[in-house]
């Protein structure tokens, strides 16, 4: 700020002259003359005294500026000059006050109308203070305020071009119209990596990016015809990347033709690669949400769906589309009321995360659902657990029946080691789960007498996943034997290998002896059926054959003459058929007493070499007769509890056997030998005789009127009758016999009496 | 009247019995007793081109070899005997099992129950007659 009070002081010291007018001799130049043409001229003359203050004015001033001269003169010309301008002037004045300057042209300065309004003036102040005619500064001005606009608006667009230009962040730079980069702001050398220097001989099309060309170009030749327009590129920084631009290209036009082309882009690179990375993210999460095995989808703070996964669509049988920005409960009235809406409501509101468990009636499905707050709603997870529970429900009726069902259930690893035993094994066996835990069944159940190798071998079987069912003789832990049924299912996993085994332990000891009972009935029921057929044939052979020849021969003999030979032939045939009769009908009685008495039959203390001897005695006529010999090997103590008259008649069989069929090449010798094998014995009686061919008659040996030599000996009783007498007093028989060999039975008295 | 009769029977009242009624009928011209089915066996002319019996009287239940063994010998022959050899089942036997058994050998005209009697002959008579 100029200091005014000092620049009147100035102005006092300055002292002006008057203009003095001298006339011209050749054109009358009178002062009037002058006068008026200074009063009247359009330009403002005026003179200053030596203190600086108005000492004339000419009219023009009234017009240029709104003053009447008589208004100004005596005051200090500076007054008027606007205050930023005066030291300027000032300077001036002095140097023409103290003759330093004759004539200066002032700088152009503001001086202030009447009207307040500031006129920019072009002034050439002329010292003529020394003229006597003037003694003053005489200045022409000339009003140049419409000129001063227009250059200080020059300027101001300049700055502002410049501004817009050279200090605009963004890029700009200008291209001639044969695409060649003229000029261009720093953002562009920044932002391109290419110095001012390497631009002027480049197109720019050198730095787009081959697939944004033929667009970019596009965007070109529309500026070059006269029209801006803003486009997307990319270019090639220096040091190899990519810049996205986003461009806008203005025309510069000047009389109708384009000069140039200007173009303003902004690095839109990170806005690029943000939207990018933000596409990407959103797909990753996107890919997330549908990799979820779970349902899933948000809600908006009014209810509405505004997002969801495939699973959630698939569950609903909805596409996600038709389901966006609907509200959940308009479109779901089932939900209202539920655990879910209440929870919904409840975390909206308390913006805390909640799961629970929900039976949907309406869709008969339980849910698992997981309520998550976020900034814009709820977010909502979900799983079918329906079959998972239904699944567990199964389970836990499983584990029920197996550890209540009254079978035993082992249940073991794939090395048949224990991991489990119910209640009910535990009750039968005796065995409790810690006791028996990582052993194996087959270790404390089994029975010693089971064969290794077939144990070997059900292992083997539940390897191959092969499940089994035995029946097995089992220890209880006090000892006792059970019998049980045993399954042993294998179980294996998804890809087929075993896990474990799964043993289903029944007792059936009852059952088992009731089998047994059932065999033993079943047995007998056997023999007595056998001794039903025996009868049948009996009575249907060996009874009817002596009836049958009983009614022939007593019909023939009323035909022929009494006193013929044939008639007598017939009397005697008579008589040896009713003999015949009578001998079936005491085998029959025989074998009848046998059945009959059975077990009853009363047992005592025989000494079997006594009967031996005996049998001997009462065959003795015949081994003479066939010159046989009995060779009796027997003991002191050789000792039955039997039936007397049994061991008799068995012992008499046999040797009237051997003695019946000896051989016809060498004498008959009989052995009976005794052999003491813990209580029981074994008697052999051995013969030299005929033999037989046992492939042919064993299985008819024991049966009843069964012979195997023609002739009118035997009649096929004999060892019929000793194979029951043996089975009732507890014995068996067995027979070795080849033809012309001899034969020898054995016989196994179970109940010898040693001792006793 | 046929020309020859087998017996085969191992009890020797049977085959006295039967041959008296066959003599007494004039059955046959030849009556041939055996005991056991391998004594007739060997006697019946299976390869050779000596006359056959005509008719043969069998009896089922005989020691080692029986009337059933008997058949089943002749077997292998069947074709070559059948028309020209009638077996005729002679059995004490009262079993229904011993006739359905019978019925399974082609050779096997008919069934009979001991003693023979005129019926008995008169039923060969018819079954022979029937075929011719």
């Amino acid at each position: 700020m100029p200091d005014y009070n000092y620049i009147q002081e100035v102005n006092t010291q300055y002292t002006f002259m008057k203009v003095n007018f001298t006339p011209s001799e050749e054109l009358t130049l009178t002062p009037d003359f002058y006068s008026s043409i200074v009063r009247h001229g359009s330009e403002l003359i005026t003179v200053l005294n030596g203190e600086g203050n108005y000492k004339y004015v000419s009219d023009s001033i009234s017009t240029e500026m709104g003053y009447m001269p008589e208004d100004l003169l005596g005051t200090p010309v500076l007054d008027l000059v606007h205050p930023e301008d005066r030291p300027t002037l000032r300077g001036e004045l002095f140097k023409l006050l103290y003759g330093a300057e004759k004539q200066i042209s002032l700088p152009p300065f503001r001086y202030k109308a009447k009207n307040g309004k500031w006129h920019w003036l072009s002034c050439v102040s002329t010292s003529m203070l020394d003229n006597p005619h003037v003694r003053g500064i005489v200045t022409n001005s000339r009003d140049i305020t419409s000129k001063m606009e227009a250059l200080r608006q020059k300027r101001e667009s300049q700055a502002y071009y410049k501004a817009l230009f050279f200090n605009n962040p963004d890029l700009v730079f200008t291209l001639t119209i044969n695409g060649q980069v003229e000029a261009c702001n720093d953002a562009v050398v920044a932002i391109a990596g290419y110095t001012r220097e390497d631009f002027p001989e480049s197109h720019f099309g050198d730095f787009v990016l081959p697939e944004y060309r033929v667009e970019t170009f596009e965007a070109f030749n529309k500026a070059l015809a006269g029209q801006s327009c803003t486009f997307e590129t990319c270019i090639r920084h220096h040091n190899g990347t990519k810049r996205h631009l986003s461009a806008t290209l203005v025309p510069v036009v000047l009389e109708g033709r384009v000069l140039a082309v200007q173009c303003i882009a902004k690095d839109s690179t990170n806005e690029k690669e943000a939207g990018l990375l933000v596409k990407a993210q959103a797909q990753k999460l996107h890919n997330i949400l549908e990799s979820m095995m779970e349902g899933f989808f948000a809600l908006d703070r009014a209810w509405r769906y505004s997002f969801g996964n495939t699973v959630f669509a698939n569950f609903l049988g909805r596409s996600l589309d038709d389901l966006m920005h609907r509200n959940i409960w308009e479109e779901y009235p089932y939900l209202i009321d539920t655990q879910f809406q209440q929870k919904c409501f409840e975390v909206a509101k308390t913006k805390k995360a909640s799961q629970f468990d929900e039976y949907f009636p309406k869709i008969n499905t339980i849910l698992r659902m997981t309520l998550s707050p976020f900034a814009d709603g709820i977010l909502v997870s979900f799983v079918d657990i329906t079959e998972q529970l239904a699944a567990q429900e199964e389970l836990r009726k499983l584990s029920l029946v197996a550890s209540k069902t009254t079978n035993g259930v082992i249940i073991t690893n794939n090395q048949l080691e224990i991991e489990w035993v119910n209640e009910a094994f535990s009750n039968v066996t005796g065995y409790t789960l810690e006791e028996v835990a990582g052993m194996r069944p087959s270790d404390f159940l089994a029975n010693s007498d089971i064969d290794p190798r077939e144990l070997a071998w059900v292992r083997e079987q539940l390897a191959m996943g092969v499940p089994m069912r035995k029946e097995m003789l089992s220890h209880k832990k006090n000892g006792e034997m059970i019998w049980a049924d045993v399954t042993i299912s294998p179980i294996a996993n998804d890809k087929g290998q075993i896990e474990k085994h799964v043993y289903i332990h029944t007792d059936i000891t009852e059952r088992k002896l009731d089998q047994e009972q059932l065999l033993k009935t079943t047995e007998h029921l056997y023999h007595q059926n056998q001794d039903l057929q025996q009868f049948n044939y009996i009575v249907s052979h060996n009874l009817r054959a002596p009836v049958a020849n009983l009614i022939g021969l007593s019909s023939v003999l009323q035909k022929l003459d009494p006193n013929s030979a044939r008639f007598m032939q017939g009397v005697q045939n008579l008589e040896t058929c009713a003999r015949r009769l009578d001998d079936v009908i005491s085998d029959l009685n025989k074998i009848l007493a046998v059945r009959s008495a059975n077990l009853q039959a009363a047992h005592e203390m025989v000494s079997l070499s006594e009967v031996a001897i005996e049998v001997v005695h009462s065959l003795q006529h015949l081994l003479n007769l066939s010159g046989g010999r009995v060779v009796l090997n027997l003991k002191e103590d050789d000792l039955l509890f039997a039936n007397r008259a049994y061991i008799y008649s068995i012992l008499h069989n046999l040797v009237s056997n051997a003695i019946k069929y000896k051989s016809a090449h060498c004498d008959l010798l009989i052995e009976l030998n005794s052999v003491r094998i813990k209580n029981s014995l074994q008697l052999s009686i051995k013969d030299n005789g005929s033999g037989m061919d046992l492939e042919v008659v064993k299985p008819h040996l024991f049966q009843l009127y069964k012979r195997f030599h023609s002739g009118p000996d035997g009649k096929g009783i004999g060892l019929y009758l000793v194979k029951m007498q043996m089975n009732a007093i507890g014995g068996e028989i067995e027979v070795e016999s080849k033809p012309e060999q001899g034969t020898t039975f054995t016989l196994y008295f179970k109940h010898a009496a040693y001792g006793q | 009247m046929v020309s020859k009769v087998y017996i085969i029977d191992d009890d020797d009242i049977s085959i006295y019995l039967t041959s008296l009624v066959l003599e007494e009928a004039g059955f046959a011209h030849e009556i041939c007793a055996y005991t056991s089915a391998d004594d007739a066996l060997a006697d019946l002319p299976l390869t050779a081109h000596a006359p056959l019996p005509d008719v043969i009287l069998l009896d089922l239940n005989m020691p080692v070899k029986s009337g059933w063994d008997f058949l089943d010998t002749l077997r292998p022959h069947e074709e070559a005997l059948k028309g020209k050899l009638d077996v005729f089942i002679l059995t004490s036997s009262i079993a229904v099992s011993d006739k359905d058994q019978s019925q399974a050998y082609p050779l096997v005209r008919g069934f009979l129950h001991k003693p023979l009697d005129e019926e008995s002959l008169a039923y060969i008579s018819r079954a022979r007659n029937g075929r011719a």
